[in-house]
């Protein structure tokens, strides 16, 4: 016999299905340029259920669509006040700003919108991060630049917030919103571009707003701020947790089930800061990269529940730092320090024995006037208690330098990951 | 300041300026880098990332490629300072800017060589003179004109730099590039020069014998490749020769004759003019040498020295006055003297003073003297409007 709670999440489901085929039914009738066909459906959803979050979002882009920009935005605004979780009307916002000027509260709202998830700024960093990477590559090659170009420690997500099951396919407004969005940022990138051509010296602000439009006028590929998914979760995750909105009976069903898992994700996220919260971009690009991963491994040693994922990326941290730590006995030239990173099974390459080897490197490190050796860019492979370990190695010296992709085995002896291979 | 706004601004700021037209590239190259913004004026910033880096894959020394994917790249998260960290003192970056709007000019504006137009220097070629070479700093680009029954069509056009130190060359060692009417004297392959030159050079007769009446010094005046490093150079950024791509210079190759037939036309702006006119500037300075080969066969001798001007005629050996002298001696106690014209050219000189250059070979006969010979005159208009002799050997 089935549970009694499960014959409720059946029939919820059969209610959820006409619900999501009325929102789509809807955003059919968008697609189609129906608008006030669509805004009269909207209206007729929310007659029944006046603080669908959903319903009113679809009707504010179906009104900014509309041209009705300020019951657009005022819809938008209360969804941000009642939903804060949702990044959707924080980003329209957002656009809604910056079309009037408001490059500050733009900003403020697109902020608003990553922190819906702390998940999203990581990865929006990191994806910063990599493109002025690759950017710095361009632009060194193209301006003759000495200027070393800055290979970022990309920062990782220790913790994953529960998955719950999802209540409606929220992803699929997305399409919805891409399309409003394309419209209006795209006059707006252009009009920035006369702003920024006729005064050049304009303030850094308004480049930056012109950059982001730009980034954001395109659709086609990966958007950082538009990942729908983890915003289906997390939106039943505030909305669970701060009881005061929108009491949907299916949630408060569901929640039952799965009440444990929820606690856990609220402390979490309040309590593990990820280190790339969007706080000050570009303190964490100047960070160094030893930080970083002191950071990262402080971290997680401080989260409460720790899964296997978890472990592992822990070993894979601790893995990394004791690299670095490699790498920096191998620049100040402590030779002691530099070889105490090698097992005793250490097989160094080509014919000599281990001892031929230790002396010949205890000569190479001691006889240049300088040695400056930055590893980066690490794939590790954990297997049990060996690992294999990926990374690109710039070294430099007074007599030599090259960038080269290495790859190094380990085996773990106590604490200590020993190196017993090496090799380019 | 070191200016240091990413080339993407500057994009929409061209593209604002010049409506899109029917495009004329002269290399693929040009073509991907002019599609690439296109890409980036319909707000397609993936698809231009995408090709941009198609290009700086296939072209990994194009300096422009970079910094367009640089810029792009630096946009799509907002990064617009990071390229100061890149950029010293603004040079190189004023300088792809340049490239890129010239290249863009050229694609995308209405140019007079695309509209038809034929640069007024161009007055009349001899036979064996196929092709002319003009060299149009203000749009850093060399344009081929193909003489073709009496007429000039353009066939094709190269993004090229001219010397650091801009236009006129004066002396040795200025970096600039010349002001004149030159002409192809050899080739030398790349392989006996050194790597900056790239695949070769055609070197001009700079300076001409004008030039050196004026006194103007240097020498080396070349057409050429680029270095490895650079696909190729950014405007302003030779030592007063004219570099190509390596691409475009073997390209070239195939309009260039190194035995003096081919006419390079070197100047800052040219005025263009159409085909009618140029005909007209043919008939009009036809008559001119006419009138001194008349004047000449007269054996009077003052009508034959109104030709000169007693105020410039230096040809290096001879002032006016002594000139007259010679002529005076020479030309006494004749009983006739016939002259026949062929294989006439007239070039105009492009700079502010009319200046026109003549070569033609002249068949001499007198009752005393009979000669064949290549002359080489250069015209000047006085204060009065009328066409006088500067120099002549």
């Amino acid at each position: 016999m089935k549970p009694f709670w499960l014959i409720i999440i059946n029939l919820l489901c059969v209610v959820n299905v006409t619900h999501a085929s009325q929102l789509d039914i809807i955003k059919g009738h968008i697609t189609k340029g129906q608008l006030s066909k669509a805004l009269s459906l909207t209206e007729r959803e929310l007659s029944s259920d006046p603080n669908n979050a959903e319903v009113n979002f679809i009707k504010a882009v179906i009104l900014e669509k509309n041209g009705d920009y300020e019951q657009a935005r005022s819809i938008y605004e209360t969804l941000t006040i009642t939903h804060p979780g949702m990044p959707e009307p924080h980003n329209n916002l957002a656009i809604y700003h910056s079309n009037s000027g408001n490059i500050d509260l733009a900003i403020q709202s697109l902020e608003s919108a990553l922190k819906t998830h702390p998940s999203y700024a990581t990865a929006y960093l990191n994806l910063v991060s990599l493109y002025n990477q690759l950017a710095s590559q361009s632009y060194r090659i193209a301006l003759n630049s000495e200027t070393p170009v800055v290979y970022p420690e990309l920062a990782s997500i220790l913790d994953t917030p529960p998955i719950l099951p999802s209540v409606s396919p929220v992803g699929d407004s997305k399409p919805v919103i891409a399309s409003t969005d394309n419209g209006t940022s795209s006059e707006l990138s252009t009009s920035s571009g006369i702003i920024d051509t006729t005064q050049p010296e304009t303030a850094d602000n308004e480049t930056t707003d012109t950059d982001l439009v730009l980034a954001a006028s395109d659709t086609s590929t990966t958007e950082p701020i538009e990942v729908s998914k983890p915003y289906t979760e997390d939106t039943n995750v505030k909305t669970t947790s701060t009881a005061d909105v929108v009491a949907v009976s299916e949630i408060d069903t569901q929640s039952e089930d799965t009440n444990g898992q929820i606690e856990e994700a609220s402390t979490s996220e309040s309590s593990v800061s990820i280190p790339t919260a969007n706080e000050d971009n570009e303190d964490e690009q100047l960070a160094s990269k030893e930080e970083l991963v002191e950071e990262v491994a402080d971290e997680s040693s401080s989260a409460d529940v720790i899964s296997e994922n978890q472990l592992l990326q822990q070993q894979k941290n601790e893995i990394i730092k004791q690299l670095q730590h490699w790498a920096t006995s191998w620049s100040d030239q402590s030779v002691e320090e530099y070889l105490k990173h090698y097992s005793d099974q250490f097989l160094p390459q080509g014919n000599t024995t281990l001892v031929e080897w230790k002396k010949q490197r205890k000569s190479r490190l001691l006889l240049r006037d300088f040695i400056e050796v930055n590893i980066s860019q690490f794939s590790v492979e954990i297997d049990g208690d060996s690992a294999t370990v990926n990374f690109t190695q710039q070294y430099k010296s007074n007599i030599f330098e090259d960038t080269v992709r290495k790859t190094v085995q380990l085996r773990l002896s106590g604490e200590q990951w020993l190196i017993y291979r090496e090799q380019i | 300041m070191a200016p240091s706004k990413p080339l993407l601004t500057f994009c929409y700021a061209v593209l604002l300026f010049f409506s899109p037209l029917v495009s004329h590239a002269a290399s693929e190259y040009e073509d991907e880098i002019i599609s690439s913004i296109e890409d980036i004026e319909k707000a397609e910033i993936s698809n231009s990332i995408t090709s941009i880096t198609e290009i700086v894959k296939k072209y990994p020394n194009s300096k422009l490629g970079h910094l367009m994917l640089g810029d792009l790249l630096a946009a799509r998260v907002g990064s617009s300072e990071l390229i100061k960290q890149f950029s010293q003192d603004g040079k190189q970056l004023t300088g792809l800017r340049d490239e890129i709007r010239q290249r863009w000019g050229h694609v995308r504006t209405p140019t007079p060589p695309t509209s038809g137009l034929i640069p007024s220097s161009i007055i009349q070629t001899a036979p064996d003179q196929e092709f002319v070479l003009v060299v149009d700093a203000s749009r850093a680009r060399l344009y081929v004109y193909k003489a073709a029954n009496d007429n000039y069509e353009y066939v094709d056009s190269y993004y090229m730099t001219i010397g650091k130190g801009g236009m006129d060359k004066r002396k040795e060692g200025d970096t600039k590039t010349p002001i004149g009417v030159y002409f192809v004297t050899a080739y030398l392959p790349g392989k006996t020069l050194p790597p900056r030159y790239g695949p070769g050079a055609f070197p001009i007769n700079y300076p001409n014998e004008l030039d050196k009446v004026h006194r103007k010094t240097g020498y080396g005046i070349w057409i050429h490749g680029t270095e490895p490093e650079n696909y190729n150079r950014i405007p302003l950024a030779s030592d007063g020769c004219v570099s190509l791509s390596n691409d475009e210079f073997i390209d070239i190759k195939k309009y260039i004759k190194t035995d003096g037939s081919t006419p390079v036309i070197i100047a800052e702006n040219f005025s263009w003019a159409d085909s009618q006119t140029i005909a007209e500037n043919r008939n009009e300075f036809n008559t001119i040498l006419n009138k001194w080969k008349d004047d000449w066969e007269s054996m009077d001798l003052e009508r034959y020295l109104s030709n000169y001007s007693n105020q410039d005629f230096d040809n290096g050996q001879h002032d006016y006055k002594s000139w007259a002298n010679h002529k005076t001696r020479v030309n006494s106690g004749k009983q006739f003297i016939q002259v026949n014209i062929t294989d006439l050219s007239i070039f105009s000189y492009p700079a502010e003073t009319e200046i026109v250059a003549v070569r033609f070979k002249q068949e001499y006969e007198s009752d005393t003297y009979r000669s064949v010979s290549f002359k080489k005159q250069y015209w000047s208009k006085n204060a009065d409007g009328k066409w006088k002799i500067i120099f002549e050997s």
